[in-house]
């Protein structure tokens, strides 16, 4: 009764499947978030050779029978597509549009205040605040995270007062009243598959403390791949529909691996009842 | 399903002998009954090469692979497939038997900048390489998301300095490969295929160019290759499992396996009353 190990095996892939699901459908109203697509591959195939040698003839198939072992969760891949951008008209906010991602920083200290580490965060999420730090000495602009949005060399975006009016072109330059406050970095990474989702809305940007980004990831605004948007905010590229739909198909997958193990049950029911008169 | 092999049935020490017209009857040699299959097994699972449905992914590494080829001139079905395969020293070309084929162009880039297949296996080129899309030492061009693959399978980027989309160097064109006869591909799991089978594998433009020249030879009137497959970008091929189909045969197969037992069950009554019943003597 392989069937009820096939069965079994489709299940847990499918129930894999509606979780990446549910957490696309939670997320629908993260900024930057992007959706996952999952995809299943078939489990290893067993060969069975033991058939008489008078079968080798008359054959579509070469000799041997092949039965599969079912299906698991093979891959579910981030779909980079571009999300909804939202106008908010904050001033703070900003969308990329097309590739690439902010880098932020954030330091990590032991209990005496010392840096340990400086961590370097790649995100989606344009949803910045003016906000006192107090190892950089002024005012710099902070993900709801907390961490801290760095400029086209990778050094943190620091301004000396809370300024109003600040103004960012769609190349990233960041002016405030006139005075020029640097670029902000837009980097492009070639596979974003591999990026490390660590929570938070951010990826691991490995980057060792204080590497300038431009060793590993090109400037995306300097490709000609990436353009930002002042006050607007990108959502995710999570549709309602397309969701649902998938949302459909998986129980209608389950249900249907369900009956095969019923019939598999029953198979066996009618085994055992053989000898029951 | 194969029926067990014949077996030839006859009737032993019989009093009157086989009756053939014409012939004497000897009594004491054996009589022929006829022929008795003592069962059935399953002898192979077809698989069917149908296309599967294609669903939209809008993901640059997903390739959903069309083809309407038609079969041979001896009748043979023709299926395409994309070129995989593990390869130990990838600045080599793989080597013939370790190609494997795939339907599956659901892909992803690995850490070294590979297009592999979900399971790890390289997805090759025309000229059998495995595709590298980013950190290539030779060119030194980072394809990344801006990978572009029409039709045909041309692989496409976008060059940096001009903006526009340009061939990659070294690695034009997906490795497309047409199977004559696939049901002689074993599968190896994981959705690979292995091919068994007497005829030659032909990438497509080999193919393409046979069927252009039996064209102009006028063998035929219709292209049977070329123009009749399609490789689509940003697209999967799902599938091509009939749900209402499985279903019923899931509960044919059940009925049948019923029946089976109900035999079991006659032939146990027919002895239970040769057993227990005859020559009782009180009733």
């Amino acid at each position: 009764m392989q069937s009820l190990n096939i069965s079994t095996s489709a299940m847990r892939g499918i129930q894999q499947a509606l979780d990446n699901t549910a957490n696309n459908l939670a997320n629908i109203d993260t900024n930057g978030y992007k959706r996952r697509v999952a995809s299943f591959s078939e489990l290893l195939s067993d060969s069975m050779t033991e058939q008489p040698a008078a079968d080798n003839q008359n054959r579509n198939t070469p000799v041997g029978l092949r039965v599969g072992s079912g299906a698991r969760l093979g891959l579910s891949k981030l779909d980079l597509g571009q999300g909804n951008v939202k106008m908010t008209d904050v001033p703070t906010d900003v969308a990329i549009e097309g590739q690439g991602y902010f880098l932020v920083t954030h330091k990590i200290k032991d209990a005496n205040g010392a840096v340990i580490q400086e961590e370097s965060r790649l995100t989606r999420d344009g949803s910045f605040k003016v906000q006192f730090d107090d190892d950089e000495g002024g005012y710099v602009l902070h993900t709801p995270s907390g961490h801290i949005l760095t400029d086209n060399n990778g050094v943190n975006i620091v301004l000396p007062e809370p300024v109003q009016n600040i103004e960012i072109t769609p190349e990233g330059a960041l002016t405030a009243n006139g005075v020029a406050y640097g670029n902000i970095g837009i980097w492009k990474v070639d596979n974003p598959d591999q990026l490390k989702q660590v929570g938070q809305n951010l990826f691991d940007a490995e980057l060792a403390s204080g590497e300038n980004p431009a060793t590993k990831y090109a400037n995306a605004i300097d490709e000609g791949i990436a353009t930002l948007r002042q006050g607007a905010l990108e959502g995710s590229n999570v549709t309602m529909t397309e969701e649902m739909s998938q949302l459909v198909n998986i129980q209608r997958a389950y249900q249907l691996n369900s009956r095969a193990i019923g019939i598999s049950d029953q198979m066996m029911g009618i085994a055992n009842s053989l000898r029951s008169r | 399903m194969r029926a067990f092999p014949e077996q030839l049935l006859s009737r032993m020490r019989d009093s009157e002998g086989p009756d053939f017209p014409g012939v004497p009857t000897m009594p004491g040699q054996p009589a022929i009954i006829g022929r008795l299959n003592s069962g059935v097994y399953m002898s192979e699972a077809i698989p069917a090469f149908t296309q599967g449905d294609i669903e939209e992914t809008r993901n640059p590494y997903d390739v959903a692979l069309l083809d309407n080829l038609q079969p041979d001139q001896d009748g043979n079905e023709r299926r395409l497939f994309y070129s995989v395969a593990r390869i130990e020293d990838l600045t080599q070309p793989a080597q013939e038997e370790d190609i494997r084929y795939t339907r599956n162009g659901n892909w992803s880039v690995n850490a070294e900048g590979y297009l592999v297949t979900p399971d790890g296996y390289y997805v090759l080129d025309n000229q059998n390489q495995a595709i590298r899309l980013n950190n290539d030492p030779l060119t030194g061009v980072n394809v990344g998301q801006d990978l572009k693959i029409n039709q045909a399978g041309e692989l496409l980027y976008r060059d940096s300095v001009s903006k526009d989309y340009q061939v990659l160097t070294n690695h034009q064109r997906l490795g497309l490969s047409v199977v004559t006869d696939p049901q002689k591909l074993v599968r190896e799991g994981t959705n690979i295929f292995r091919y068994e089978g007497d005829a030659e594998v032909k990438a497509i433009d080999i193919a393409e160019a046979e069927d252009q020249a039996a064209l102009a030879a006028g063998e035929y009137d219709t292209p049977t290759v070329a123009g009749r497959y399609g490789t689509q970008q940003g697209w999967r091929e799902r599938s091509n499992v009939d749900p209402a189909q499985t279903m019923t045969s899931m509960m044919s197969v059940l009925r049948a396996y019923e029946a089976n037992q109900r035999v079991i069950t006659t032939i146990d009554g027919t002895l239970d009353k040769a057993a227990n019943e005859i020559g009782r003597v009180n009733g």
